[in-house]
C-alpha cells in the first residue's frame, strides 16, 4: 500500500524526473486526447501492463484504463477529473473490477481508484500513481502515449464512399436512428472497414462507440453483434453500424479503434458518428401526400439514401444537426414515429372525428372501430353516415356495445357532454364550443339515443341530428415520446387536445385544414432551427388555423 | 415554294406554341408522379397547357414571390384571364376542397396577374357560389393594390353565411358556418401579423377557431380588428400600399372594374 505521504513524494520525485514544468503552471500545448501504454507496479499484484485512454474537454478529463497482470487477470478502471497545469487529478467510482465480474459489483460508498498523472514537458510520458479504497489497493506507473497512424478505421458515407482521412474526425458520417416500419424494411446501416497493413502477432483490434447510441455488426444482415470492447481477431475487413438513438442534437458520437497485443496498444484511430434526429411524416387516410416535402428533401438532402432521407439542420442556436426524415403510412409507422424518444412527428389525414387515424383504407373502406387506429378521448361524437357515404367506408358498422355511455345511470347510451376549453400559445380558446364525454358523470347536456331507420343512421340526437358517441378510447396510443407533434388534419385541437396532450409540444388546427404545405412546413421548420412562434406563422401565411401548446414532457 | 412555306407555317405553330407552355415558357414534360396525382388527381391524363397550368398552379407558383418579375411574367403566359378556359380552370381550383386544394397557386396567380386577377377574384366572389367566397377572399392574400386591402376590410361587415357542406359534417359539436366577415377576418389578420407584422391587440383574436367560436365572440373580435385599422397604426399599415387597380390608362377592363368595386360598395 502507498501511505499518502509516499505518493506526495512520488509525484514530486516523478515531477522532478519527467522534468515538468514547476508545480501550477501550464502545459496549454500538450493535447491528452490519446491513448497511453502503461507500466507499472500494483501494490499486491505487482506489475502490470495496461493501457489508459484520456479524454479531456477542457473543464474536465475522463480516464478509462485497463490492466493486466502476470497471472493473466485483467483489471479495468474509469475515473473523471480535473487537469491543472502538468498534472491530472483523478477519482472514479467504486468500478474498478476483474473483467466479467464488474457487473456483479456493488458500490459501497468508498473511494474508488483516484490519483494523480503528471505529464512531461513534451507531452509523450505521464507518471501515476493511484490508490483504491475501496480494496485498500494502490500503484504506480507511467505511461508513454501511443501515436495514431489514422490508417485503421475507414469510414464510408451514405454515397457508399470511403471518406477521406481529413474528414473522419470533421466532417463523419451520419447515421438515421433504427426505424423499421416493416419486418422486412432494410436496417439503415453503414458499412465501416478496419484496416491492418501488415500482420501483427496476437494482435487484437477493439472497437469502442457508446452502446445506447450505435450497434457494431460483422455482417450486414445484423446477424452477429458486436459489443463494444470485445477484442476481433486484427485482420482488415469491413464491419458495419447502425444508429440506436439520436446524438444529443449538435453533438456526435465517435467510434473508435485501438490494435493491440494482450493490453498494449500499437495503433489507435476513431471517427465521428452523428446518429440525425428523426422526422416523420405520417400520411394517413385523406392526406395531401409527400410532394411538397419530397420537394424539399431533395432539395437539401445529404446523400443518396432514402426511406429515411438524411438532411443536414441547425440547431435553434444555430449548430448544425443531421436528421432523417421518414414517409410513413402505417400503424406501426405511426406508433414508431410517436413513440422515438424526442422525434419530431406530423401526421397528415383525416380526424375521422377524433377517432384516431386510418391506415391502409382501400375502396372498401373500414367495417368496423377497431380497424381505426385508436388513439382518442375515452368517447368521442363521430358523423357515422358520413364516414359512410363521404369518407370511404360504406360498410362501416359499429357494435351497440360500442355507443357511448353515461356509465352512472341506468340508461343505456346516454353519455353527457361536457364543455371544455383548448389552450394555445397565447389565449386560451374559451369562446369555442368544444365537449368532450366523461365515462361516467359529468356536468352538461345528457344525450340520448335516437334510433335511425338504420342502424348507422342512430344518433345522439340532442347533437345536432348526426352524431353518435362512441367508446373509443386509447387502446392504440404508443409511448409518448415525440417532441414536437403537428396533427394535420381537420379540428384536430378540438379533436386530439385531450388525447395527445400532457406531452410535448402539440401543433394543432382550430378549422377545417386543406393546405397541403402546412405538413412540410412545420417538418421544414423543425429541421431547420426555427422556434416554434416561427414555425406556427408560416403555416398561418398559409393557413391561418394553427395554434400550439407547450405540454412539456 | 409556297406549299413548303405552308407546311413549316403548319409544323412551326404548333411547336412554337407547346414552347410556351410550362413555367419559363418551355415545354413542361415533366413525368406525373404518384405525389403529385395524389395532390392533384387532374393532372391523370392531363397534356399540354392544362397540365403546365396544373402543375404550375398544385406545385410551382409561389405566392410569396407573386411581386416577381419573372412570376408575373409566368403567371400571364399560363393563365389568359380573357379566356373563358383558363377562368373556368381557375374558377374550378377556386372550389376545390381540401386535400386537392391549390390555395397557394392561386393567391399568386390572382396577385400577379395585378388588377385583372383582382377583378377577376373579386367578379367570381359576385356571381359565383356562396359556398366558395371564403377562398377567394384568401385568394387576395398576396395582392398588393389598395383595392384589396379596401375589398377585405369592406367583408368585415358582410354577415351572409359562406355554406361549407364538407367542414359542417366534418367538424366537431358546435359548428356554425363561418361568415363572409369571419373569412374577412381570418384573411386580413393572417396577412397583417405574418406578412406585415403588425402586433395586432389580443381583443382581436387570431383569426383561428372561427367555426366553433360563438357568434357573439367573432363579432366582438371582428369590431376590434375594425376598430384598430381605423387607428393611426391600422392606417399606416394598410397606407404601405399605394399601387391602385385603377390607376393607368382608361379602359374598358378598368371601367368595368371600376364598376365591379362600386356594385361590391367598395370606397
Amino acid at each position: 500500500m502507498v501511505s499518502s505521504r509516499s505518493a506526495l513524494a512520488l509525484v514530486v520525485a516523478s515531477s522532478l524526473l519527467l522534468g515538468s514544468p514547476r508545480r501550477g503552471e501550464t502545459n496549454p500545448g500538450t493535447d491528452l486526447d490519446e491513448v497511453w501504454n502503461v507500466q507499472g507496479t500494483h501494490s499486491s499484484l505487482g506489475a502490470y501492463t495496461g493501457n489508459v485512454e484520456i479524454t479531456d474537454s477542457g473543464s474536465s478529463v475522463t480516464l478509462q484504463g485497463t490492466q493486466s497482470f502476470a497471472d493473466g487477470k485483467k483489471e479495468t478502471w474509469t475515473a473523471t477529473g480535473t487537469r491543472k497545469g502538468n498534472e491530472i487529478t483523478f477519482e472514479g467510482p467504486s468500478s474498478v473490477g476483474f473483467v466479467r465480474a464488474l457487473d456483479g459489483e456493488k458500490a459501497d460508498g468508498a473511494r474508488g481508484r483516484h490519483g494523480t498523472y503528471t505529464i512531461s514537458e513534451d507531452g509523450t510520458r505521464l507518471m501515476g500513481v493511484w490508490k483504491d479504497d475501496s480494496n485498500g489497493t494502490s500503484g504506480r506507473e507511467t505511461a508513454t502515449s501511443v501515436a495514431s497512424s489514422g490508417g485503421l478505421l475507414v469510414l464510408v458515407d451514405g454515397n457508399g464512399k470511403d471518406l477521406p482521412r481529413s474528414k473522419k474526425e470533421t466532417d463523419g458520417v451520419v447515421l438515421a436512428a433504427d426505424v423499421r416500419e416493416t419486418d422486412s424494411a432494410p436496417r439503415q446501416m453503414l458499412p465501416f472497414k478496419l484496416e491492418l497493413k501488415q500482420a501483427v502477432t496476437n494482435g487484437q483490434f477493439v472497437l469502442d462507440f457508446p452502446e445506447a447510441k450505435l450497434a457494431v455488426w460483422a455482417d450486414a444482415s445484423a446477424t452477429k453483434p458486436i459489443k463494444a470492447g470485445t477484442p476481433l481477431a486484427a485482420r482488415s475487413e469491413t464491419l458495419y453500424m447502425e444508429g440506436l438513438a439520436p446524438s444529443t442534437a449538435g453533438a456526435f458520437e465517435t467510434l473508435k479503434v485501438r490494435l493491440q497485443v494482450g493490453t498494449t496498444v500499437k495503433d489507435h484511430d476513431q471517427g465521428k458518428v452523428t446518429v440525425a434526429q428523426s422526422a416523420f411524416l405520417i400520411c394517413g387516410h385523406g392526406t395531401s401526400g409527400t410532394y411538397e416535402l419530397d420537394s424539399y428533401m431533395a432539395a437539401h438532402k445529404l446523400d443518396k439514401r432514402t426511406s429515411p432521407t438524411l438532411v443536414m439542420g441547425k440547431t435553434e442556436g444555430g449548430k448544425p444537426v443531421p436528421w432523417a426524415v421518414f414517409e410513413l403510412s402505417t400503424q406501426r409507422g405511426a406508433s414508431l414515429a410517436l413513440s422515438t424518444e424526442g422525434a419530431v412527428v406530423a401526421y397528415d389525414g383525416h380526424s375521422n372525428f377524433g377517432l384516431g387515424f386510418a391506415f391502409g383504407v382501400t375502396s372498401a373502406g373500414f367495417t368496423s372501430l377497431h380497424q381505426f387506429m385508436l388513439i382518442s378521448d375515452p368517447q368521442c361524437a363521430v358523423n357515422w353516415v358520413y364516414l359512410r357515404e363521404e369518407q370511404g367506408h360504406p360498410n362501416l358498422m359499429f357494435e351497440e356495445s360500442e355507443y357511448g355511455d353515461d356509465g352512472s345511470t341506468p340508461e343505456f347510451s346516454d353519455p353527457v357532454a361536457v364543455p371544455r376549453t383548448i389552450t394555445g400559445a397565447k389565449k386560451s380558446y374559451n369562446d369555442m364550443r368544444t365537449v368532450r364525454f366523461p365515462l361516467e358523470g359529468g356536468q352538461g347536456d345528457r344525450l340520448h339515443l335516437q334510433r335511425g331507420q338504420q342502424r348507422w343512421q342512430d344518433t345522439h340526437n340532442a347533437i345536432d341530428g348526426t352524431r353518435i358517441v362512441l367508446k373509443t378510447g386509447a387502446p392504440d396510443m404508443p409511448a409518448k415520446r415525440w417532441s414536437k407533434l403537428m396533427l394535420n388534419s381537420c379540428y384536430s385541437g378540438p379533436y386530439y387536445y385531450d388525447s395527445f396532450g400532457g406531452h410535448g409540444t402539440l401543433f394543432f388546427t382550430l378549422e377545417e385544414s386543406s393546405s397541403p404545405k402546412t405538413s412540410a412546413i412545420f417538418i421544414e421548420g423543425c429541421i431547420e432551427g426555427r422556434s416554434n412562434d416561427q414555425i406556427t406563422s408560416e403555416a398561418n401565411a398559409e393557413e391561418n388555423i394553427w395554434d400550439y401548446h407547450v405540454f412539456g414532457n | 415554294m409556297r406549299r413548303l412555306a405552308l407546311l413549316f407555317l403548319l409544323c412551326a405553330v404548333p411547336a412554337l406554341a407547346q414552347d410556351k407552355e410550362g413555367l419559363g415558357g418551355g415545354p413542361d414534360d415533366r413525368p406525373v408522379t404518384d405525389g403529385m396525382l395524389q395532390q392533384c388527381p387532374d393532372l391523370a391524363g392531363a397534356k399540354g397547357k392544362k397540365k403546365a397550368q396544373l402543375l404550375a398552379l398544385y406545385f410551382d407558383l409561389d405566392w410569396k414571390k407573386a411581386g416577381d418579375a419573372a412570376t408575373q411574367r409566368d403567371v400571364r403566359a399560363l393563365f389568359d384571364l380573357g379566356s373563358a378556359d383558363d377562368r373556368a380552370l381557375l374558377e374550378k381550383s377556386l372550389a376545390e376542397k381540401a386535400p386537392h386544394r391549390s390555395q397557394g397557386g392561386l393567391r399568386a396567380v390572382i396577385a400577379a396577374e395585378g388588377s385583372s386577377g383582382l377583378f377577376f377574384a373579386l367578379g367570381v366572389f359576385e356571381k359565383g357560389p356562396a359556398e366558395v367566397r371564403g377562398r377567394v377572399l384568401d385568394s387576395l392574400f398576396a395582392v398588393r393594390l389598395v383595392e384589396g386591402w379596401s375589398f377585405l376590410v369592406h367583408c368585415l361587415d358582410d354577415k351572409a353565411a359562406v355554406p361549407d357542406h364538407k367542414a359542417a359534417a366534418e367538424a366537431p359539436l358546435g359548428y356554425a358556418d363561418l361568415r363572409v366577415c369571419d373569412h374577412a377576418h381570418r384573411t386580413l389578420v393572417a396577412r397583417l401579423e405574418t406578412q406585415e407584422k403588425a402586433a395586432l391587440p389580443a381583443e382581436v383574436g387570431n383569426g383561428r377557431g372561427g367555426s366553433l367560436t360563438k357568434i357573439e365572440a367573432r363579432d366582438a373580435q371582428i369590431a376590434a380588428l375594425k376598430k384598430w385599422l381605423e387607428g393611426d397604426t391600422g392606417k399606416a399599415v394598410l397606407g404601405r400600399t399605394r399601387e391602385s387597380a385603377l390607376d393607368g390608362p382608361d379602359s374598358d377592363a378598368k371601367k368595368q372594374g371600376r364598376e365591379l368595386l362600386e356594385r361590391l360598395g367598395v370606397k
